[in-house]
């Protein structure tokens, strides 16, 4: 599975390379709607207090897609994403259990002031992370599957720091060659802090009641209000002369449940590479440049 | 004068310097640039271990530590301590001296191992990597079944095995006598079609549970919805839902659905049962208690009708104890075992004579 996902990485990344690197410049290349599409990697770990005080660690791999807009006074994006992996703790003998999570996210931000040259932006803004965790482990005698989503709306801040330069002469970027002209690329950091957390979790710390030897999710879990989460996102840009591009990503996510009669917590710290693809005409990005 | 001093390569030379360095644009990218990485090393550096001031730490690996965990859990979480008038906190008393921080792993061990039967439960163990503690529930009655018995004089050694299932005709085949000595073995839908088609023309069906020591209660579920026609409660179970004595669920219904396009028995039927029917077990005497068609022979059950739950300790040893009450529908609580409709008891002597004095009421039973 990782091997496929890393494979079509590199596929798209080849593919949207070459139609990268021959077209016109603009110095606003990073306004306009983008399609991005990349694989992450994600450092692991959850402690589920109903059954453990230990935490359980492991790497997920995955993907995911986004679309991104951005505009002179407006960003807004929408996020979906998968990862799998084992996590396992190592504690007189191993104890694993198979992971997977969706993130599902939007958010809109406003910015304050406009970019207009190089230097530093800020934008401020509200957004929704949603992260749902599926764990089925065979661990402590009773195997079950336990699925729990967290949902919190954040409020949200970020600095943005834009970089152009003009290349007079033709260079290569990795091996991608790139014609003279003007590149844009852009580092942000963005802060999110809860204002309103839910779990939809399990209402019992247990990995599963047996009650009729099924899995009931709707009997299972209930939705809760309260806990705690923090998210952090740095992010890398880089626009080549069509306005599509590179986007890297160290995402730090970490959340705790509401009740701590078995609370569940996790942290995460997520590596995104991936694909700009933009989907308006580019005329539109570059109407909007001074170029 | 002046001019032309400045006016020297020398000057000239420092002069381009100068101006070079106090060019605000080249010295503002050049302090954003310092600046920037400046920011992503500390940004990293500090993200990547902050979970762990949010997080709180994990419990240190001390035999203290360990005790008092595994001592806090049960208190948290044991559904039982009322039902079985266990006074938890008096038990601490007792063991709590016993911890000593250079204690070896193993005395560790035999201080909870103790503690933990201190609970009388079938469903409470402690696993470590050197030994498992347990609770034998089936010794507190006499072993209600012979296997040996069974073959030797009612079954012979023609019997069928169908999946987990031996089964054959008995009483000039009146009666189906069907055994299930494991709850942990999966019984098919194909396995259950097999054993109620060759049955059907039976006078009525008779169950062996005994010396059965559970499993998974799916498979509960899987046989006893052969025998119902409508959607049927069965039992009610309450889950512990917090710290305190009396936290606990609503009321968790479970219930019998007939199977569609699946053969049903609808004669009567006979459980067996001894104090070896445990768990699982327990669960199908519970169930088939509020069955018509039922009736159930035997010892009492071994009970275990709290549901185990497992969890590991700070020094990674894991342990399960039970976590829910399941109740019948006249509210009565069977964890120390459910009664039989007639007691039969299966003697030393019946042994000596190679009788089954269970099985034979059973037939009796349906047999008229």
């Amino acid at each position: 599975m990782p091997k496929t996902l890393f494979k079509s990485f590199l596929f798209f990344l080849l593919i949207g390379s070459i139609n990268l690197s021959g077209q016109e410049s603009g110095k606003n290349l990073h306004y306009g709607n983008f399609l991005y599409a990349g694989t992450e990697v994600s450092l692991f770990q959850v402690r589920d207090l109903g059954v453990s005080p230990l935490f359980y660690e492991g790497t997920l791999v995955g993907g995911g897609a986004k679309w991104q807009t951005e505009t002179e006074k407006w960003s807004w994006e929408l996020n979906g994403s998968f990862g799998t992996g084992l996590i396992t703790r190592a504690e007189l003998e191993v104890y694993a259990a198979r992971n997977y999570t969706i993130h599902h996210d939007f958010g809109l931000w406003r910015k304050i002031g406009s970019i207009q040259e190089d230097g530093l932006g800020y934008k401020v803004g509200i957004a929704y992370q949603g992260l749902t965790n599926i764990r089925n482990t065979p661990a402590f005698r009773n195997a079950g599957v336990t699925a729990e989503s967290f949902n919190t709306l954040l409020g949200s801040g970020e600095v943005e720091w834009l970089f152009r330069s003009n290349k007079e002469q033709r260079k290569l970027l990795w091996l991608i060659p790139l014609k003279p002209g003007y590149r844009v690329s852009k580092l942000s950091f963005r802060l999110n802090l809860p204002m309103l957390n839910t779990l939809w979790g399990p209402r019992f710390p247990y990995l599963d009641d047996f009650t009729e030897g099924t899995v009931d999710y709707e009997q299972k879990n209930e939705l809760k209000l309260g806990g705690f989460r923090l998210h952090s996102e740095l992010r890398y840009q880089y626009l080549l002369k069509n306005g599509n591009g590179f986007q890297f990503s160290y995402r730090w996510d970490v959340m705790k449940g509401p009740n701590d009669f078995g609370r569940i917590e996790l942290a995460q710290h997520n590596f995104q590479a991936g694909i700009l693809i933009r989907m308006n005409e580019l005329k539109n990005a570059r109407s909007k440049g001074t170029n | 004068m002046t001019g032309k001093r400045w006016a020297t390569p020398r000057f000239v030379e420092l002069r381009i310097l100068i101006d070079s360095f106090s060019n605000y644009y080249l010295t503002f990218r050049l302090m954003k640039y310092i600046i920037l990485y400046i920011w992503c090393f500390l940004f990293l550096g500090a993200v990547s271990s902050c979970e762990s001031l949010l997080l709180e730490a994990e419990p240190e690996n001390t035999p203290e530590t360990v005790f008092n965990y595994l001592w806090t859990e049960a208190k948290e979480k044991y559904a039982f301590f009322e039902y079985k008038n266990i006074d938890w906190d008096e038990v601490y008393d007792r063991y709590q001296p016993q911890i000593k921080a250079e204690m070896s792993q193993a005395e560790l061990f035999n201080v909870l191992f103790a503690m933990l039967n201190e609970l009388r439960d079938g469903h409470v163990n402690l696993i470590s990597p050197f030994n498992v503690s347990r609770y034998n529930v089936d010794l507190l009655g006499p072993q209600n079944f012979d296997w040996r018995i069974l073959r030797e004089n009612y079954l012979g050694e023609d019997y069928y095995i169908t999946g987990p299932l031996n089964h054959d005709f008995l009483a000039n085949e009146k009666v189906g006598y069907v055994r299930y000595a494991s709850f942990s073995s999966f019984v098919s839908q194909l396995d259950l079609d097999f054993v109620m088609l060759r049955y059907r023309e039976t006078d009525g069906m008779i169950i062996d549970l005994r010396q059965n020591g559970g499993g998974s209660i799916a498979n509960v579920f899987q046989i006893l919805n052969r025998f119902v026609d409508e959607k049927t409660l069965v039992y009610n179970s309450y889950l512990k839902t917090g710290p305190g004595p009396n936290d606990f669920s609503e009321a968790q219904a479970a219930y019998l659905e007939p199977e569609e396009d699946h053969l049903d028995y609808d004669k009567p039927v006979v459980l067996l049962v001894d104090r070896g029917t445990y768990s699982a077990s327990s669960f199908f005497a519970l169930a088939a208690k509020a069955l018509p068609q039922f009736t159930i022979i035997g010892d009492n059950t071994g009970g275990g009708l709290g549901i185990p739950n497992g969890g590991q300790l700070p020094n990674g040893w894991t342990y399960r104890f039970s976590i829910s009450q399941t109740l019948s529908l006249d509210g009565q609580n069977y964890e120390d075992g459910v009664p039989p409709d007639e007691k039969v008891i299966m003697s030393a002597v019946n042994r000596l004579q190679g009788k089954d004095p269970v099985l034979e009421r059973a037939i009796e039973l349906i047999t008229g």
